[in-house]
């Protein structure tokens, strides 16, 4: 009999996310992937998975599962949501073992927007492009290429859990830190003034955010040389202005192109941090020069490295959690 | 024509095999490059790119196919056609000869799954998009808008002109290959009656190259 992580009451945007897909953009296929991949990483690390494993990801709270199968650890991570198991209240950023039958409830945390479900040995769903990322828009990868639904039951690899210690990881810590971006690729489509004003001031995250994008808060940005320019690639944390002035971060679900002109992008170690910032938080940006992007990446992926390689040695999680 | 050379850099990076390029994926006028600095960084990616602009991009090598792509004007209603016609000055029936008889060339698939945009829209059809995208065009719709034309893969929002409808589907997700244009084809449109057009559904799509590919 297979085992199975039945959804029995979740939430809304609950997507089955990894790394996302890469060499498809060319055929217009958005890269997706984790919103937060630190936190991905991390979910994944403490049940011993590799760091790009597919895991469920939810917005705000994942609802109520049950493992159907003899035994299963999932671990959550992202933000401390609260947790219980039959009702007995658990702590996010711990492995936790289940057995057969029993409901998982996850509600939300006052610290995050994005959440990671991570299931020992990971879901047993085929690669679409490369990838288990759900691009809800174009219904590609993931579950049916849809959110997940009541009385869906997801295919797990194990159907045993390991006798291994469980796992726990110190919350990390969410620095308030301006979003470093690197300016461009049309930051000579704005006044000078207005690329001041935009490093100068402060945004404000609104309930505007969803995987594709985040609209923001704050002054409005002057054009220069109009609002279209001819339209062209873009990526996860490109900034597009658009005709109102106000700033649009594109975020995992973003189409490969678009029309708006591009003050900055913001760089990959920072995405994952705003987008775990909740409605109404202010943020601001800080210009950094490509060498230094490259370097704080360097730095980023060796961190995601360590976390994981921490995590997988039970001997140290033990060390850790005392 | 900058899109020629945009997909000369596209072919001349391919066949490089530069280490550290993960993708490529062009536009009108520009092409991303998605790299991976832990393998080659900034600096040096940007002086081999030189070097290949510098040996010569072929913009005149012909790599694309040519299609022959049916449509059936005036579906699934021709309110949009009538709009055209009204806002160009030319009769339904021109509207559809100019659009038929011109040829397109992909410049690049973007937006969502396989969607072409086609360059080479004659001029007596250039119009202004909607200020405001419609929502639920189907898959099939070819559309113009400003100086381009597409073809619609999924469903999904427009803010352009739905001339008719194909049979073909330039998304096939279960397929071989998922994909039936590539940047650099070329399209022609034979305008079929919708009879025709549902005769020849769920044709495969790679029937409808043109013969000489």
């Amino acid at each position: 009999m297979p085992a199975l992580l039945r959804a029995i009451d979740p939430t809304p945007f609950v997507t089955i996310q990894d790394n996302g897909r890469r060499g498809w953009r060319r055929f217009g296929v958005s890269p997706s992937g984790a919103m937060d991949r630190m936190s991905l990483t991390i979910a994944n690390a403490l049940v011993g998975n590799r760091p790009t494993e597919a895991a469920l990801e939810f917005a705000h709270a994942a609802g109520e599962w049950q493992v159907d199968a003899p035994g299963c650890r999932i671990a959550v991570a992202g933000g401390s949501f609260a947790i219980t198991v039959d009702g007995i209240p658990h702590v996010a950023f711990n492995s936790i073992t289940l057995t057969r039958g029993q409901r998982l409830r996850i509600g939300g945390a006052a610290d995050a927007v994005w959440g990671y479900l991570a299931v020992a040995g990971g879901l047993d769903i085929p690669l679409q492009f490369g990838s288990r990322s759900t691009h809800l828009r174009t219904g590609i990868g993931g579950w049916a290429g849809r959110a997940i639904q009541p009385g869906d039951a997801l295919p797990l690899r194990l159907d045993q859990a390991t006798d291994e210690p469980e796992r726990a990881i110190a919350p990390p810590a969410q620095p308030s830190a301006p979003y470093r971006v690197v300016l461009g690729p049309q930051d000579d489509y704005f006044a000078e003034s207005s690329v001041a004003t935009f490093l100068a001031s402060s945004y404000r995250t609104t309930h505007q955010m969803d995987r594709m994008a985040y609209r923001l808060d704050g002054p409005t940005l002057t054009h220069e040389k109009g609002y279209n320019i001819i339209t062209d690639g873009v990526v996860p944390g490109s900034i597009q202005v658009s005709g109102s002035g106000t700033p649009i971060v594109l975020m995992r679900d973003a189409p490969t192109v678009g029309g708006y002109p591009k003050i900055a992008v913001i760089i990959e170690a920072d995405i994952g941090r705003l987008a775990q910032q909740r409605p109404g938080t202010e943020v601001s940006f800080q210009a950094i020069s490509p060498p230094e992007a490259q370097a704080v990446r360097q730095r980023f992926l060796a961190r995601m490295q360590i976390v994981a390689e921490d995590l997988g040695s039970p001997r140290l999680a033990l060390a850790r959690s005392g | 024509m900058v899109n020629a050379s945009v997909q000369a850099l596209d072919r001349a990076i391919a066949v490089a095999n530069l280490p550290g390029i993960t993708e490529t994926a062009p536009s009108f006028r520009s092409l991303l490059i998605i790299y991976e600095p832990e393998i080659i960084e900034a600096d040096a990616l940007v002086r081999e790119l030189r070097k290949l602009v510098a040996e010569g991009l072929r913009t005149q090598v012909v790599a694309g196919r040519s299609w022959s792509v049916p449509v059936a004007y005036g579906s699934p209603n021709d309110a949009d056609l009538l709009e055209v016609s009204a806002a160009t000055g030319l009769s339904r029936e021109d509207v559809v000869a100019i659009h038929s008889s011109a040829e397109y060339q992909v410049y690049f698939v973007a937006f969502v799954p396989g969607l072409p945009v086609l360059g080479g829209l004659p001029p007596a059809l250039h119009l202004p998009r909607r200020p405001d995208p419609r929502p639920g065009i189907q898959a099939g719709c070819v559309m113009i808008g400003g100086m381009q034309g597409l073809i619609v893969p999924i469903t999904m929002p427009s803010g352009w002109y739905t001339l008719g409808q194909t049979p073909l589907r330039c998304y096939n997700p279960g397929a071989a290959n998922p994909f039936l244009f590539r940047p650099g084809d070329r399209i022609r449109f034979r305008p079929v009656t919708a009879r025709e057009a549902d005769a020849l559904t769920g044709v495969p799509g790679e029937r409808f190259l043109d013969s000489g590919n």
